[in-house]
Order: structure tokens, then sequence, then C-alpha cells
């Protein structure tokens, strides 16, 4: 037998190609499965919907700790007059909706899960009529009725699911950002159209209730005004509510002219502390 | 002791089998170099705290397997072999195993 | 302004692990085809025993270990990777370095014996260690064989 020792090459296992060629690709891929499973599961949302009874989302609200109502004097009026809107939406009996005053200066309002919607001090003391407080009423019960809580976290489970579903467990981190935890209920975000379809909703019932639009479009005045005033005190509410002016044109429009002399039509508010009040 | 992965002590003859020897150690690594071990999970390359672990470990396991064949009279250890088992997370298992022989020099 | 800091980590990490990731490679693959060509003339072979023939002075038993470290980033190349399956390149280097290391060692061993061939060679290849997700961690390469002196 005869022994030879040549030179061995031994790098035929090493890949040639750049590792950051590779990353790109990879990355590329991965985002493009998670855009399409995203976007498939979006779609599907609407109809979806369709089949989750409402007892099943109060549930869900109750699960995260919303079945508190404090009752008070501003409590007893504003539940009163969400019962009164909710009976012209002509929305099936399942669903109540539960109202909760907060004593908080923050300008806002929102609905959530489970037909529960959150008024704060600071928003409803700066109203002066009752049909401006009814719009914004009308609106977040529009969002109840419409569905869009559920459809909200919705779209921010899909896309949870899309994630942990290409990246595993591993990268968490990346979940979390679009998931997160209860907290998240009080800042779902509603799309644009849905949005343009509570005011549309919303300004309908106002004017079955009254028989006219008048003092809907104060909200949207009042946020001009303020959007003028001090831009970060409205970051908050600009996030899920965009277009205060052309929001505030489209209630104009469909006032046609018919507001010209507003006290005459409107009730004051029993809560108005002011313009400025807070 | 002699050591071989072989089944013979090449140069020399086996006179006598005395059947198979072993040894074995169980060894955890400790917080320090786990610490360690974590930045190198960042940037990679060789850990050289879990290398010289094992290396020890390997050594300990030999020679509890050579002290085994001494007592039963042996001066080799043929056919050995090498296993490593994670048995939970943090610690492994060295096992070595050969057969204990007696050898004597050839006869040529 | 929102700034996700998690997502700021996971690329500064990123960065980090290729970087040196990449270096500590190419650093490596040098110095063992450096050392390869050194150690060319200690013989490995795979078969059991040598033959007959050799005139045997000694033979030993001679081994070499080495524990390597996948980086950051090649690990979240692989978890990519992991979803198309196929080729993971980025480990493959990983085993390759590890085991061509450890087979480096086992014959630096031998050198030390004044060996000049190594016969039945073995390797055995184990997950040491998880990192902090549950992919790959390290890697723990051993090589041993019988090392033989000829005269």
């Amino acid at each position: 037998m005869k022994y030879q020792n040549p030179r061995i090459d031994n790098d035929i296992n090493v890949v040639s190609e750049h590792p950051l060629k590779t990353f790109a690709k990879l990355l590329l891929m991965a985002t493009l499965l998670a855009l399409a499973i995203i976007v498939l599961l979006n779609f599907s949302i609407p109809y979806v919907v369709k089949f989750i009874p409402f007892k099943f989302e109060a549930a869900l609200a109750d699960r995260f700790g919303m079945t508190k109502i404090v009752p008070s004097k501003q409590q007893s009026y504003l539940q009163d007059l969400a019962d009164r809107i909710l009976a012209q939406t002509g929305a099936s009996d399942e669903i109540r909706i539960r109202l909760h005053y907060s004593d908080q200066d923050t300008v806002n309002a929102y609905a959530t899960l489970g037909g529960n919607v959150f008024f704060f001090k600071g928003l409803v003391e700066k109203l002066k009529s009752e049909q401006a407080l009814a719009m914004v009423m009308a609106h977040e019960i529009a969002h109840i009725v419409n569905r869009d809580p559920i459809k909200a976290l919705g779209r921010g489970l899909s896309t949870a699911i899309a994630l942990s579903a290409i990246f595993g467990s591993s990268d968490n981190a990346l979940i979390r950002r679009f998931v997160g935890s209860g907290e998240t209920l009080t800042t779902l975000k509603y799309t644009r159209d849905h949005e343009a379809r509570a005011d549309a909703d919303g300004y309908d019932w106002i004017n079955r209730l009254y028989g006219h639009g008048c003092g809907a479009e104060e909200l949207f005045v009042l946020f001009e005004r303020m959007h003028s005033d001090d831009e970060s005190r409205l970051t908050q509410i600009f996030i899920t509510h965009p277009y205060a002016s052309k929001r505030l044109q489209r209630i104009r429009e469909n006032q046609a002219g018919a507001c010209s002399d507003n006290d005459s039509k409107t009730n004051a508010n029993p809560l108005y502390r002011g313009s400025d009040a807070g | 002791m002699l050591i071989t992965n072989i089944e013979s002590v090449p140069g020399k003859t086996i006179v006598k089998h005395l059947g198979l020897v072993q040894g074995s150690t169980v060894r955890a690594k400790h917080v320090g170099k786990d610490i360690l071990a974590g930045l190198k999970n960042i940037v990679g390359g060789e850990l050289k705290a879990y290398t010289e672990l094992l290396h020890d470990a390997r050594e300990q396991a030999t020679q509890r397997m050579i002290d085994q064949a001494q007592g039963m009279g042996a001066n080799a250890i043929t056919n050995v072999r090498f296993a490593t088992s994670s048995i939970t997370a943090g610690a492994a298992e060295l096992f070595v195993y050969g057969t204990a022989v007696v050898v004597e020099e050839d006869q040529d | 302004m929102y700034i996700p800091y998690d997502i700021l980590i996971i690329i500064a990490f990123l960065m980090l692990g290729y970087g040196f990731g990449q270096l500590a490679e190419k650093k490596h693959y040098r110095s063992i085809r450096q050392r390869e060509t050194m150690l060319k003339d200690i013989l490995i072979f795979g078969a059991k025993s040598p033959p007959a023939d050799w005139p045997i002075v000694t033979s030993e038993l001679v081994h070499g270990n080495v524990v390597v470290s996948v980086d950051y980033f090649k690990r979240f190349l692989f978890s990519l990777r992991n979803i198309f399956g196929g080729r993971v390149e980025a480990y493959e280097s990983l085993i390759d370095r590890g085991r061509r290391e450890a087979v480096l060692r086992m014959k630096q061993h031998a050198l030390r014996l004044n060996s000049d061939a190594i016969f039945n060679i073995k390797f055995e290849t184990s997950a040491v260690s998880r990192g902090f997700s549950s992919s790959l961690g390290s890697v723990e390469v051993f090589a041993y064989g019988t090392a033989i002196k000829t005269s």
C-alpha cells in the first residue's frame, strides 16, 4: 500500500455567500409573509366579527376589570343620555352601554369592549349644549354598535398571531409591541373609516332624537380652538380623531345652514362649567 | 496505563481481558462562567471557560476509569469510547468506558 | 416622542454580533488554515488500526475539544431561516470551525507526544448550553483517536 499526504481542501463546508445578503433575503421573505398573513386576517375580521356575540365581548371586558361603575350625579346623567341615544339606533337588544365617568381633566372620551364608554370631566365640562355632549356620546355609541372595539382588538391580535407564527416565541419584544396587555384596551385604535362612519351614524341618531342636528358641531369647534391654543393637550385626542376641521366641515354640510341660531334650538348641558374649565 | 481507542495496543500483545471499566462525572457550569458565556452569546467565538471545564471533566472521568482498571490489575485500556450527554439545562455528564486488559511486549 | 427601545436593542445586538462575529470568524479561519498546513505531517486515519508492518514504538489516546458559541446575528439569521427551511449557512460554518479546531487540538496533543499518525478518529458533537432563547447556544466538538509513534 502506498501512502500519500496531499493538501486537503477543508473549506468545502464554508459558504461563499455574504451573510448580510442572506440576512436581507430572509428578512424580506419573512416580512412579506408576515404582511400577507396580516392582510389576510385583517380582511376577514369584519366577517368574523358578525359571529362573535356581544355577550362574549362583554365577558372579555369584565376580564379586564371594567365591570365597576362608580355612581355619581354626572354618571347617571350621562348614562341616561346614552340610553336615550341607544334607543334611536335600532341596535339589537343584546347591546347595552355601560357608562363610566372619570374625574380627570383629560379632554377625552372613548368606547371600548363590551359597551363600556368612558367620559372624562375635562371634556364633559367644556361642552355648552346637551346636543354637543350627545354628539360625542352618539359617536362613541356608534363605535359600540358597529362593533369597532372588537374589530380593533382583532387587528392587534391578528398582527400578533402573524408575528408569533413567523418569529416564534423567541422574539417576544416584537410581539409585545403589537399586542400588549389589558392596558391597550383604552387605546384601541379605530381606523379612519370607522371614525367617519361613527360620525355619520352619530349625527343621524342626534337628528332622530332632537329633530335637528344643531349643536353637534360644538365638539369639533372646541377641537379646532384647542388645537390652535395648545397642541400638547390635544395630541391624545388627535391620535384617534384626525382631521377635526374636515369632520366639522362634514357636519356643517349635513346641517345645511339650518343651525344659524343655535341657542334657540339647543338645551344647556347641566354639567357645563365654561369652555375654559379645568 | 496505556489507553487506546482501538481494539489492541499496537506494539504489544494482549494476554488477559479483565472486562469493562468506566468513569463518569456530571458537571455544572457556575454562574460567573454563565455570565461570560451570555456575553459571548452575543458576539460569538470560543467559550474558553467551557472548553476547559469539559476538558477537565473528561480528564477526571478518565482518571476514574484508570483507577478502576488499576484496581483490577490491568496495565492498559483498549477500545475507549467517550459519551457526552446534557442531563438538564446547565449540567452535562461526561462518560468514558473501555476494556481493561493486561498487555506484554511483543515476543519478536 | 415614542422611542422603540426594544427594537433598538435588537438592532444594536445584531450589529455587535455581526461585527465581532464576522471578525472572529475570519481570524479563526485564518489561524485554522495556517495550523492545518503546519500540522499536515501528522497523518490522521479513520481506519481502526495501523497496518501490521508499521514499526510501532508507542500508542496513546489523544484528544482535543472546543466549545464555540454562535453570535446574536447568526442566531437571528437562523430564526429567520427556520421559517422557510433550507441550508443554515450560519450554523454550518460554526460547526465546521469547531470540528477543524478540535482536530487541530488533537493533532497538537499528538505532536507533544512526538507521534506520527492518529488512528480511529472519532468525533462527538453536542449542544452545550442553551442560549437565552430556546435556540442553539454553543456547540462542543470533541475529537479523539489513538496516536502512534513509529521508529
